[in-house]
């Protein structure tokens, strides 16, 4: 049998056994190359250079594959994204700085390397009180502009091709609130400012619900996956345990889930890096589908285990080590990489396969055709 | 007689406004300045350090703690006679230039400030000539260099290389930590030791300083 992309992706992301695991390239924040690597690749391939545009602003210096790429290895998928907003805050400050519509500042070091988030408007206040959440302005979520265009991109892939669509939604509300208030100061507001990070995390929550809002009620219908970016790992261990997480976070995510679901029936993917096995469940409770990137290579994300211990009730997507193998194995290390994650996490269905982060820019293009080459080859 | 065990708890348990204040009652009460870093603070994050490795607590519990004890030694330091005496080697940190990423750096800093070290904390985005000059003007044990871009790693090879020039490679012992970074690659480019985390930084560290 052969299926469709679409078929494919769909099937698999209800834990049904396809003709072979469907791969995402690109599909992604997470899924996509540092030009460098890219360069490389195309010049392996016998490709002509191409001029795709270095994203100006994120976290990852990083090209998404052209389509031309895409076809090439048979990529199943392919994502797409809100725009800035009409109305938004965000400004350059100075070369290689600029503020984002949270007010957020983001510096990289150098042209090619990534943007980091350096400075949030709260950060500066050491014993925060609730109200200081309304001393800030807040990003406008029904703003047209995020949506403008996207509708006519989704229906131009779904009427010209079979691939399977991923809306890729801004961050979400721990990500975005340890951005504004500073990642050591959210993790020390969950013990000792807890109304503060209620609030802050309450109104995160009502703009990005707000955002899921207008763009699933302008594109719900088109597509087969929702994503979202919420990174709730290191490499050893949760950012917190499971039992603060009820307490604290779990809330806000559950209602942004349940948004998600009441708005589309596409399947909720999240992304979280790290090692974040001991809130999986939690994750399962409130509705969460599939999970990205499955970093196998971080403590306790082990894919056999967890495979035997979730597969049932949630998909993985990613699974291929960015840490490791890609950049620093050979070609036969990467496809047995492929071959042991089709085993453990894609053996009934339930798997994607892609690499667990950004391809930097060392990753050999050998590598990357092996990533590709070999799930073709083992089906 | 002062109960050291209290301000351990108060640090452990991430009471920064209490532990503050234990310590301004004991200088008062005369309870010498260094019996209060060695007998209640360093305990009290050894006891944090412990708990991290073992993963029985995650970082918000381990931030608090290192909160508590800064508050406390904010009190306690300015009354040190030589703050040398009590210090149990000094290290110079940063992460290497072209890398702007300073969370890990920042939770090894805590972790060795918690144990008694003397930290020179450089920053971000440091240039080797930075780690020179910071060796040269302070008399330092051990140079950390923390990165998180792959891309960045080789800046730790030229840190050491111009250590090397500046014929103090000899007179340190040089430490790598970060994602990219391994105990293979700190044999590699000639480092004298790796740690993985924030936790383990400590005891890697501390096997590197002879005892005094």
């Amino acid at each position: 049998m052969t299926l469709s992309h679409r078929e494919r992706v769909r099937m698999a992301l209800n834990h049904e056994e396809t003709d072979r695991v469907p791969i995402d390239f690109g599909g992604g924040p997470a899924t996509q190359i540092h030009p460098t690597a890219y360069s490389n690749l195309l010049e392996y391939l016998g490709f002509p250079e191409e001029n795709l545009p270095v994203s100006h602003r994120g976290e990852g210096q990083v090209v998404a594959p052209s389509e031309k790429i895409l076809q090439h290895f048979d990529v199943d998928v392919r994502g797409f994204y809100t725009s800035e907003p009409d109305s938004s805050l965000g400004r350059p400050i100075a070369t290689n700085r600029y503020s984002d519509e949270w007010g957020v500042e983001w510096e990289k070091s150098d042209v090619l390397h990534p943007y980091i988030n350096v400075l949030g408007p709260l950060q500066h206040i050491s014993e925060p009180v609730a109200a200081d959440v309304d001393s800030i302005e807040w990003p406008v979520p029904d703003d047209p502009g995020r949506v403008r265009g996207l509708r006519d991109k989704i229906l131009a892939v779904r009427e010209q091709s079979d691939y399977a669509v991923v809306l890729n939604l801004p961050n979400s509300t721990f990500a975005l609130t340890q951005r504004v208030r500073g990642f050591v100061e959210t993790l020390e507001d969950l013990l000792l400012h807890e109304a503060f990070a209620e609030a802050v995390q309450e109104k995160i929550t009502d703009v990005i619900c707000g955002i899921a809002l207008l763009s699933l009620n302008e594109v719900g219908d088109l597509i087969d996956g929702v994503s979202f970016g919420d990174d709730m790992g290191v490499q050893n261990q949760s950012y917190m345990s499971a039992d603060l997480y009820k307490k604290m976070v779990k809330p806000h995510h559950a209602r942004f889930v349940e948004t998600l679901h009441k708005h589309t029936d596409a399947k909720v993917i999240t992304h979280s890096d790290g090692s974040i096995r001991e809130l999986i469940p939690d994750f399962i409770d409130i509705g969460i589908d599939v999970i990205n990137p499955v970093q196998v290579s971080a403590t306790g994300m082990e894919p056999e285990e967890l495979n035997r211990d979730f597969g049932m009730d949630l998909a993985f997507w990613g699974g291929i080590d960015t840490q490791h193998v890609l950049p620093f194995g050979d070609a036969n290390a990467v496809a047995d990489a492929v071959r042991g994650r089709r085993n453990d996490l894609g053996k009934q269905g339930g798997f994607i396969q892609a690499s667990v982060h950004n391809l930097q820019s060392e990753v050999p293009p050998e590598n990357i055709v092996a990533m590709f080459e070999t799930v073709m080859e083992t089906s | 007689m002062p109960v050291f065990e209290d301000l351990a708890n108060m640090i452990i348990t991430g009471q920064h406004s209490a532990a503050a204040e234990w310590a301004e009652t004991e200088l008062s009460n005369g309870t010498p300045p260094e019996d209060i870093i060695e007998k209640g603070m360093i305990p009290g994050m050894d006891e944090i350090g412990r708990r991290w490795k073992d993963q029985e607590i995650h970082m918000p519990e381990v931030l608090i703690a290192a909160r508590a004890m800064k508050a406390a030694m904010a009190i306690v330091k300015p009354q040190l006679q030589n703050s040398a005496d009590t210090s149990r080697g000094s290290v110079v940190i940063g992460t290497v230039k072209g890398d702007l990423h300073d969370i890990g750096k920042n939770l090894v800093v805590m972790m060795l400030e918690g144990a008694g070290y003397t930290v020179h904390d450089l920053g971000n985005d440091v240039p080797p000539e930075a780690f020179v000059k910071a060796t040269e003007e302070n008399d330092v044990d051990i140079v950390a260099m923390s990165a998180l871009l792959t891309t960045t790693v080789p800046m730790m090879t030229e840190t050491i290389e111009a250590l090397k020039e500046a014929e103090l490679r000899t007179k340190v012992k040089v430490m790598i930590g970060g994602a990219p970074v391994s105990d293979e690659l700190a044999k590699q480019i000639g480092a004298d030791g790796y740690a993985p985390d924030g936790a383990s930084a400590v005891d890697a560290i501390s096997a590197l300083i002879p005892a005094s």
